[in-house]
């Protein structure tokens, strides 16, 4: 028998462009047979004039066997919505009620879905991204992606999904709120039906345009097999809770219920198990492990940086009279970053003299006092930005290097994609240090 | 002002109730409805099927038995006080109305 298939058109916000549509396929001797995980099947047969409906009330047996009684007969349902068709030209809709029609609506949306939605969102986004790193990574990685992309795949890949999830929870919020109203007899604000249908659009938009290319490279760039073993466990589950969610929509068995709800917790263990598949490029580094130096990376504590954003960094300690080996056999650095390109040098160099500024600021008596009284040793820490705290410094001129600060006898210089963090012991001059580094 | 749901009933709403009089299974509820009205008010399978489980949640009616997978229903007492509340607001409104188009009618 010939079949036929088309893309199931999310199109929540106006069913009666499906009901159209299989009225015009049933004219033309394609009759709907299945609505899949994605697609409509059509069947061929005679062409007909037939009536189709979108109803959501689950099609338990009573059901059906009621609505059989008026000659409408059940197809298939696509999540809660179900089709169904009737012979009868004239058949009337089986929602006659308008305001019956947005409680049934209302009761689709309910509080646990749209609170799942959002809540798998969020943990996508919180696995891929904890301590609010989007923000970060935007800024940073926009200029160290291109160089260092094996983690960042990963980590845009569950961004989107979990972005697409919160964006179609949001649309799920102001359906409910719509429906929600109809049911009360108050009218919709048309702004309203725009926040639904572009964060539907957004929804979209995002899983086809930012999901796709991800996803591509995420195959690319990570191991492929660990990566289609997890990616063929996931289509599975997708397939049984699939099958579960209809057989909810059939029959009110609490053991159906129970097996869906063990699907979303599979859904969950995947993604983490996505999460940490490791990257092709550094092998022996596994993957979870990169992925958390990002996260602590993130959280301004300098020494997780090298990580990503150096090729090579140094920590030689300021302990006095120290050998460090033949160039270093003096006790003045600190600390030397080989960043990966200029870009992050600079930002790495913006934060450190934030950080500089901020370590040798020394309290006024005033200031002290005041501490002293607030009993919080915490409360001195002060957001300087970058421009305040290079007024507080003196530059450093030299040949040698493109800019460099210092204060009191810490000097932060930059030259390429290297910084230098010195701190200047007594009897040693800051040219002698640059001529033996640059 | 908001309307609370189910605060002001819908005709089908009204009749659904009206009809559960006596126990009866869904498309006796429709056929009743049919008969009553004399097929002015027709309700839709999918409206009725949806009001019997929000009536049933919200205590106007009850299930009294299910037999050849025919659910059965009949109205409680808080759905004859609704029923009661609602046909007397629809009586002030025709009074309200024969209070100012009344003698025109006569004439």
């Amino acid at each position: 028998m010939k079949t036929k298939y088309k893309l199931i058109n999310y199109n929540m916000f106006d069913e009666d462009n499906w009901t159209e549509m299989f009225e015009k396929e049933a004219s033309k001797g394609w009759m709907l047979d299945k609505a899949g995980l994605f697609f409509f099947k059509f069947k061929k047969s005679q062409p007909r004039k037939l009536k189709f409906f979108v109803d959501y009330n689950p099609a338990y047996e009573d059901y059906v066997d009621l609505t059989s009684k008026f000659g409408y007969a059940y197809i298939d349902n696509f999540e809660s919505f179900s089709f169904w068709y009737s012979e009868d030209d004239s058949a009337e809709a089986l929602q006659s009620d308008p305001v019956a029609k947005a409680v049934a609506l209302k009761e689709l949306y309910n509080t646990p879905s749209i609170v799942m939605t959002i809540l798998i969102g969020l943990l996508l986004i919180i696995i891929s991204d904890p301590f609010g790193i989007t923000m970060n990574a935007v800024r940073y990685d926009l200029g160290g992606a291109i160089l260092y992309k094996e983690f960042l795949v990963m980590f845009l890949l569950m961004n989107c999904l979990g972005m697409s999830m919160l964006l179609s929870g949001g649309a799920k919020i102001f359906t409910r709120i719509r429906y929600s109203r109809e049911a009360e007899g108050l009218e919709t604000p048309t702004i309203f039906f725009y926040m639904i249908k572009y964060l539907y659009y957004f929804f979209r938009v995002s899983a086809l345009i930012l999901f796709v290319p991800v996803l591509i490279s995420a195959v690319l760039s990570v191991e492929p097999l660990r990566l289609l073993i997890i990616f063929i466990l996931l289509i599975f589950n997708l397939l049984f809770g699939r099958t579960y969610s209809k057989k909810i929509f059939i029959t009110s068995n609490i053991k159906n219920r129970k097996k869906y709800m063990i699907s979303w917790m599979m859904f969950i263990i995947l993604m983490l198990a996505i999460a940490n598949v490791y990257p092709l490029e550094s092998p022996g580094k596994d993957f979870a492990v990169t992925s958390l130096s990002v996260q602590k990376a993130f959280t301004n504590d300098a020494n997780y940086y090298e990580t990503i954003f150096y090729d090579e960094f140094e920590y030689y300690g300021s302990a006095q009279g120290q050998d460090f080996g033949e160039f270093y056999d003096y006790s003045y650095v600190e600390r030397l970053y080989d960043c990966k390109n200029d870009y992050i040098a600079n930002a790495i160099f913006e934060y450190q003299i934030e950080e500089i500024e901020h370590d040798s600021r020394i309290p006024t008596v005033e200031e002290l006092d005041a501490r002293i009284e607030a009993f919080d040793p915490y409360r001195d820490v002060e957001y300087k930005s970058y421009e305040v705290a290079i007024v507080s410094m003196t530059s450093v001129e030299s040949d040698k290097i493109e800019s460099g600060y210092y204060i009191g006898d810490r000097y932060l210089m930059k030259k390429g994609n290297v910084i230098l963090y010195v701190l200047l012991s007594d009897g040693y001059n800051i040219q002698e240090i640059l001529n033996a580094y640059f | 002002m908001a309307r609370i749901e189910f605060d002001t009933l819908t005709p089908q709403m009204f009749y659904i109730l009206l009809v559960l009089d006596r126990p009866r299974h869904g498309y006796d509820i429709m056929n009743e409805i049919s008969k009553v009205t004399g097929d002015n008010i027709r309700v839709g399978a999918g409206t009725l099927y949806t009001l019997l489980s929000r009536f049933q949640s919200d205590g106007f009616i009850e299930l009294v038995d299910e037999v050849d997978r025919k659910k059965i229903y009949v109205i409680t007492n808080k759905g004859k006080n609704k029923l009661r509340k609602e046909t007397e607001k629809l009586q002030m409104m025709v009074m309200h109305y024969e209070g100012v188009y009344g003698n025109e009618n006569e004439i």
